[in-house]
């Protein structure tokens, strides 16, 4: 699997496509002058600012790759996304690859192991699509990877992006999947766990990610956090999105996103 | 020291170079000058989340000097800075008269090192709570003991942080009196609670019309060069400063918004200057004596 490249690209990218997936998500693919093969699952994309009054880039996780562009899930929060979900065929500024990806190295597991919160989901759609591929073309009947993906109500939930055999969703509110938190379905799947070898990557709200990395650590699974913090630069330049943790300050940007569970020092979060 | 050009990037939005360098488009060796992050003595943490926020059209940090110490940074991050033949302006800060003056003499014996920039707005602990840069006393305090220690040229960077205004012309003439060879502001601007941030500096475009108007007060009273900055985004910007009087610019918010401005606007400048006639580069070349 690819490491990441050293140099950062920043280039004038072309919305191509831009669909709405669920309620405030949508789809947007963006042209990318340089082979896409050099993102790795975990890694993003920073885009200038859109909105007249912003001065920070925006990170926008990658979530699929295609042969000369790629595509970002965004869901619409605030002035530049709103401004992002109605673009089409516009030009805007972007660079990356940002940040270290895809973390897993050690590949002897029996099960892989997605879990996204609301838009954390983003990110883990390349994670699937990767290491899919992955054990197709291993056919060694190990690394089945299993998605699960939560949110509060169905009409939140992106139905385009995972094969039907290899997601189970939850809603807050019941109205699909299984009924309750995405934690709740975690703890009674991973219940049902006896010898297999299980790793874990998650990406949503950080209570929910530090509720799963504590059962994670408990029952001995390595486990990988995406993190966020708010951004400037992207890029490893301010410290604005530099944090604690056990082994050091870290930028979330650069020495992440992407973290293995025990290095985080939850209450040092946002 | 003579600049190719009077561009360059403000202390902490380049961090030392390293992440900047690595964008396909960017040439190192075709600024004005580099100006790393502030140094002090000891490695800090800083402050803790969050640091960021957007507001008024521009961002406040509240980065609280996070660095590895100026040992690190002369092992490390100078030697990189070095490799791209520009001089390097060595931006540090400490929280007592004490500690400029080691920061100074470390940087004093580095050979790569240009000229030493000191950033005194952050607290001075010994004094209490003011910053060093917010009263003429402490600030030709401090520029007394950095030039006694070095031979290097020394930039003393204001805070606009002042009251009243008129201010900012004293502290100045009182630095000037005090040895420095130049000036460099603004840093930012004082906010508070904004973002879940208890104490901040605002930068950006809004403080724009701030950096010129204290700018032009202080170079009513000093005859050393001005670095000026705060809020410059694009080539119109750089203009207006140079045409108030600053011998160099400093880019930063507008770094992150986009990466390579500092080489656009070095391209629009010399484009500017062929478009203008202007062949002697003597108004618009960065002179820091
Ligand atoms: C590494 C990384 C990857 C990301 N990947 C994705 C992605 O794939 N898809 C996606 O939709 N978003 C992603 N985000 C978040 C995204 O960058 C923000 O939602 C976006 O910057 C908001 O910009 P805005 O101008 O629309 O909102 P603003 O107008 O700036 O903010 C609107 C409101 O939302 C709050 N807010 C701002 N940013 C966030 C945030 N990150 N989380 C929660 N609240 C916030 C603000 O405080 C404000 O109240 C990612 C963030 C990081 C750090
Ligand atoms: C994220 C960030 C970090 C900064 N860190 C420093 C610093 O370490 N030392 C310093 O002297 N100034 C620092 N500054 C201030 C800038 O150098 C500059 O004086 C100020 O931001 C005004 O310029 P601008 O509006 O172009 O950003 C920082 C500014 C920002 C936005
Ligand atoms: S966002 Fe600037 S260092 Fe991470």
């Amino acid at each position: 699997m690819k490491m990441t490249e050293e140099i950062m690209e920043v280039w004038s990218g072309e919305i191509l496509k831009n669909l709405q997936r669920a309620t405030d998500i949508f789809e947007v693919e963006i042209s990318c002058p340089f082979d896409t093969k050099r993102f790795s699952p975990g890694q993003f994309v920073s885009i200038a600012p859109l909105a007249q009054e912003s001065v920070m880039s925006r990170p926008f996780s990658i979530s699929s790759v295609h042969d000369s562009s790629f595509s970002i899930l965004i869901k619409t929060i605030g002035k530049n996304t709103d401004l992002l979900s109605e673009m089409q065929k516009e030009q805007i500024k972007v660079w990356g690859p940002c940040g270290k990806g895809n973390p897993i190295t050690d590949l002897r597991f029996d099960e892989l192991w997605l879990i996204g919160g609301g838009i954390g989901i983003a990110p883990l759609v390349f994670f699937n699509k990767v290491f899919s591929d992955y054990e197709k073309e291993c056919r060694s009947g190990r690394g089945r990877v299993r998605v699960f993906y939560g949110s509060q109500s169905e009409e939140d939930l992106d139905f385009n992006l995972f094969p039907a055999d290899s997601v189970e969703y939850s809603t807050d509110d019941g109205t699909f999947g299984s009924p309750g938190k995405i934690t709740e379905l975690f703890i009674k799947e991973i219940e049902m766990i006896r010898s297999k070898k299980i790793t874990v990557v998650t990406c949503g709200p950080n209570i929910m990610m530090r509720q799963i990395a504590r059962i994670c650590k408990h029952r001995d699974v390595p486990c990988f956090v995406i993190l966020e913090q708010p951004m400037a630069c992207g890029t490893g330049i301010c410290l604005g999105c530099s944090v604690k943790m056990k082994s050091g300050m870290k930028r979330i940007c650069k020495d992440g996103p992407v973290f293995p569970a025990e290095e985080v020092i939850w209450d040092e979060l946002t | 020291m003579a600049l190719q050009n009077p561009i360059m990037p403000a202390s902490g939005t380049f961090g030392f170079g390293e992440e900047v360098a690595a964008f396909a488009g960017m040439d190192l060796s075709r600024l004005g000058a580099m100006v790393g992050k502030t140094a002090t003595l000891e490695p800090r943490d800083g402050n803790p989340q969050p640091r960021i926020c957007e507001c008024e059209g521009g961002m406040v940090n509240s980065i609280g000097l996070e660095g590895k110490g100026i040992d690190y940074i002369l092992e490390y991050n100078v030697p990189f800075m070095a490799s791209f033949g520009v001089p390097i302006i060595f931006n540090i800060s400490g929280f007592s008269l004490n500690d400029f003056a080691l920061l100074a003499q470390k940087a004093n014996s580095v050979k790569a090192i240009s000229a030493i920039e000191g950033n005194i707005s952050c607290p001075n602990v010994e004094g209490g709570k003011i910053p060093f840069g917010s009263t003429a006393k402490a600030a030709s305090e401090v520029t007394t003991v950095i030039c006694e220690v070095t031979d290097l040229p020394v930039i003393i960077k204001l805070t606009p942080n002042v009251e009243p205004k008129s201010m900012i012309g004293e502290i100045a003439s009182a630095v000037e009196e005090a040895g420095a060879d130049a000036i460099s502001m603004i840093n930012t601007v004082k906010r508070q609670n904004i973002g879940g941030i208890p104490f901040c500096g605002l930068s950006g475009p809004p403080i724009k019309p701030i950096a010129l108007e204290l700018i032009k007060i202080v170079l009513e009273q000093i005859s050393i060069p001005v670095i000026g900055m705060g809020g410059i985004s694009c080539l119109e910007d750089v203009l207006e400063f140079l045409q108030l009087g600053c011998s160099a610019v400093a880019i930063g918010t507008a770094n992150f918004s986009n990466p390579l401005i500092m080489m656009e606007i070095i391209n629009g400048l010399e484009k500017y200057c062929q478009d203008n006639q202007i062949y002697d580069l003597t108004q618009l070349r960065g002179i820091v004596e």
